[in-house]
């Protein structure tokens, strides 16, 4: 063979080879776009009503725009505080342009929410400030019939009860503002503003666990009055793991029971099982209202049988609570777990008892680690459910089983405190995402035992 | 030891039913010698499970005794009767490696660690598979799980081993290659099997002793020979073997032949026919390879003629086909070097010995 006919040759066997990959993968992206164009629908559904919202909620609960858009001068002069003792007169000169700017009057409601999250009572110093200065603005001017709080304030104004402006109107700025309210003096507030200029503020995210960024500007807890939300959280755990457990008692050996009848009676308990999910959350936790509350079905039983002389507390209290998240959530665990079992065949359990393992042996050692997947499942399943639990603590609950789910909704809906809502919903997240890393860990360890 | 060595195992008029309407299992009367390898042959359906599910007690006989080693176990639940038991699936714990599956057993009988680990290691070696104690089934091939759940059911060294077709799953080379693994393996440690199979090939190469079930009935209990050159009943001549059925009467009956009379008047002499009364309904049954053709058939007492209607070709063999004695048909197994002068349309002689040939009912 010639030199020459190798190059050939080979030359030749290249530019083939060439071409077939060039088809092959020209049919391989056609696939991938057909398969793609499939699942393109759920993609987008997925981004827009699951990323998007996720992302935001990361990015409100550390959004930090409030003080800029309400305090523009402000926020420009405060800069060049140091933050040693009182910001220089500059600063209590563009707060008082700020304030007295009536066209920006809605941004800076704005932002005397946001320093309230931050400081209480900001809220009502602002709005005496504000009423403050326009009152000095209008004795400076012509005489008018004094007005109460000004636009926008009236319906937050709960401390708004004007100063008598006895003094004559004083010269410089911060005369004017201490005039007004005597803690425009103390550092405390002018930090709290200082801190709403900054690009990204951890007040929510430290909020949601009870923390808070003290006057030398360490982080510290908050006052035991007000430390509500690591109990908040430990309750939500606390009543998910204590209703997951319930459901896991009573759905495995229901499980189990559904597997062993005949067939036809099997599926017909199956149905009973599931026949709930056909009426809404709410209409069952309403029913279980209609049961257990005090004049309800269950007392009058109780009273009318002589079990107690007294009605029982059932509801509007943990006990409540409980009762009503197992019913919800046990065909969540029931499901799995009896998906698992009828998918084992009963050569294993045959297979131990021939090897000679009694019952508990068999149990233990073989059954239960076959189930193991759909326990693991139902678990799972239940436990992220139940943190999310909305409707039914808020019915059946008392003011101390509200869950996190509650003070989300609240913060959103009364509060209007979206920076609040989306940091407990944060932590939300995460306390799902180390579950199912700890559930991972975990289910890997017992498999690979 | 059992006080009779050919009664280790014992169904007495057992019966089984799961339900009032059909007796799955009818009076079944069945020893087997301590040592045997016995196997349940039968078409699916026919009860062999359920036998076997009643000795190894995971159901229990709706009447008779079922006797091990000279006692009843009836009632004894299955964990303390110390039969070990393969199954079709394998079974084999997938959350435990091989070596973990085989001491499965040992730890339940509460044996030392080092124990243990000997009985493995011997076990796993039986099979050939040392080298897989830390593997999980999942990681091994069908023949490989087959092989493991063998070494688990004998590991604790039971009398008794059940196995309720063990080869099903496998592919057709490798259950030739198992079954005479498992006819040695049986060979060299003396233990009684009780082995179930649809497969009637199987039956005859591993067996010692083949019941052939039918209906939850035993038709037959004989050697593979005896089942196959003698079978006692037309259901045992179908289900094992190839086998031509010609439906006839009894015409005349000598001492050991019989004459039977087929449908379009041919006579035929068969031997062997177990009281027999003159005009009754027969079916004689012959087996392809025992029909002779050409000169070798001209001076048979059962001699025929007839035109080839079809050669079927089967590697190494052919089938002539040839119609006879009225609907039916005749089978005929020759060789290549045979068949070779003859070609559809041709008439040719054949025929069979009286012996080759039984009248059954
Ligand atoms: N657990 C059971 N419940 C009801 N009928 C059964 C059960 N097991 C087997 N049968 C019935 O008993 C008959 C014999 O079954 P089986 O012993 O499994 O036969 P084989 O193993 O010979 O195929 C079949 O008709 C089958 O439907
Ligand atoms: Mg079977």
């Amino acid at each position: 063979m010639s030199t020459l006919d190798i190059v050939d040759d080979t030359t030749g066997v290249s530019l083939d080879r060439r071409a077939l990959r060039r088809s092959l993968h020209r049919v391989g992206r056609r696939q991938r776009l057909l398969s793609l164009s499939l699942v393109a629908p759920l993609g987008a559904f997925t981004l827009v009503f699951f990323v998007i919202p996720i992302l935001a909620f990361f990015v409100f609960s550390v959004a930090n725009t409030e003080v800029p858009r309400g305090l523009p001068l402000t926020t420009e002069a405060i800069k060049e505080w140091q933050g040693d003792g009182l910001p220089p007169e500059g600063v209590f000169e563009a707060l008082t342009s700020d304030l007295e700017n009536a066209e920006n009057r809605t941004a800076v409601i704005g932002a005397a929410r946001r320093l309230n999250y931050d400081v209480a009572g900001f809220h009502g110093l602002m709005t005496k400030t504000v009423s403050g200065l326009s009152r000095g603005a209008l004795e400076a001017g012509a005489p008018v019939e004094s007005s109460p709080a000004p636009d926008g304030f009236s319906i937050f104004g709960n401390d708004t009860t004007p100063t008598e402006s006895t003094t004559a109107k004083p010269q410089t700025p911060i005369e004017r503002l201490t005039g007004i309210d005597a803690r425009w003096s103390q550092e405390r507030y002018w930090k709290a503003i200082e801190r709403g200029t900054w690009p990204v503020t951890p007040l929510y995210l430290l909020t949601a666990l009870d923390l808070r960024i003290g006057d030398e500007g360490s982080i510290e807890r908050v006052s035991p009055d007000h430390r509500i939300y690591l109990t908040l959280i430990a309750r939500t755990f606390g009543v998910s793991a204590s209703v997951t457990l319930i459901a896991l008692i009573l759905g495995f050996p229901l499980a189990l029971f559904i597997k062993r009848q005949p067939a036809n009676r099997a599926s017909l308990i199956m149905f009973l099982v599931l026949v709930p999910l056909w009426t809404s959350i709410l209409v069952r936790t309403t029913a279980w209202l209609v049961l257990l509350q005090g004049e309800g079905l269950l007392n009058d039983l109780i009273v009318m049988l002589h079990l107690s002389e007294t009605r029982l507390p059932l509801i509007h209290n943990r006990l409540g609570v409980l009762v009503a998240m197992v019913h919800i959530c046990l065909p969540f665990m029931i499901l799995p777990i009896y998906s698992v079992m009828k998918g084992i065949p009963p050569s294993y359990t045959r297979a131990a008892a021939s090897l000679g393992a009694a019952p508990a042996r068999v149990f233990f050692k073989v059954y239960l680690p076959l189930v193991f997947p759909g326990l693991a499942a139902g678990v799972l399943l239940v436990f992220i459910m139940c943190l999310g639990f909305y409707v039914t603590p808020a019915l059946v609950g008392g003011p101390r089983d509200q869950m996190l789910s509650y003070f989300i909704a609240m913060a959103v809906n009364r509060d209007l405190n979206w920076g609040l809502a989306s940091a407990l919903s944060i932590i939300l997240i995460l306390i799902v995402a180390l579950t199912l890393l700890v559930f991972k860990r975990f289910a890997s360890a017992t498999l690979a035992r | 030891m059992p006080l009779n060595r050919n009664q280790f195992v014992r169904f007495v008029n057992v019966h089984k039913a799961y339900d009032v309407n059909t007796l799955v299992v009818k009076d079944l009367n069945l020893d087997v010698a301590n040592g045997e390898f016995l196997t349940l042959l039968g078409p699916s359906g026919s009860g062999k499970t359920t036998t076997l599910m009643m000795l190894a007690g995971f159901e229990e006989p709706t009447s008779g005794d079922i006797i091990l080693d000279g006692r009843s176990i009836n009632g004894i639940p299955a964990y303390k009767r110390g039969v070990g038991m393969v199954f079709q699936n394998y079974a084999l714990f997938p959350h435990m490696t091989v070596g973990e599956n085989l001491a499965f057993p040992l730890q339940a009988r509460g044996m030392s660690r080092a124990d243990q680990k000997t009985r493995i290691l011997q076990a796993l070696d039986m099979v050939k598979l040392s080298a897989f104690a830390d593997r999980r089934p999942a990681q091994l091939s069908g023949g490989q799980q087959q092989r493991v759940a063998l070494a688990r059911a004998l590991v604790f060294e039971p009398s008794l081993v059940l196995m309720d077709e063990p080869l099903g799953a496998l592919d057709k080379q490798l259950r030739d290659h198992m079954q005479l693994e498992i006819k040695h393996l049986h060979q060299r440690i003396g233990v009684t099997v009780v082995y179930v199979t649809h497969d009637q090939t199987e039956a005859l190469v591993m067996s010692d002793r083949v019941a052939v079930f039918n209906e939850g009935r035993i038709q037959q209990v004989a050697a593979p020979a005896e089942i196959y050159q003698n079978p006692q009943t037309d259901f045992v001549a179908q289900f094992i073997g190839e086998n031509n059925r010609l439906e006839g009467r009894v015409a005349e009956i000598s001492h050991n032949e019989s004459t039977i009379v087929l449908k379009d008047g041919t006579t035929v002499r068969s031997g062997s026919v177990a009281g027999t009364t003159s005009g009754e309904k027969r079916i004689l049954s012959v087996r392809p390879e025992a029909i002779l053709v050409g000169s070798d058939a001209a001076n048979l007492p059962n001699s025929f003629y007839g035109n080839v209607k079809e050669i079927v070709y089967l590697g190494d063999h052919v089938r002539l086909i040839i119609p006879f004695g009225g609907p039916e048909e005749l089978s005929i197994k020759l060789t290549h070097r045979r068949a070779a002068a003859i070609s559809v349309g041709d008439q040719v002689s054949f025929g069979w010995k009286p012996e080759e040939c039984r009248a059954l009912v």
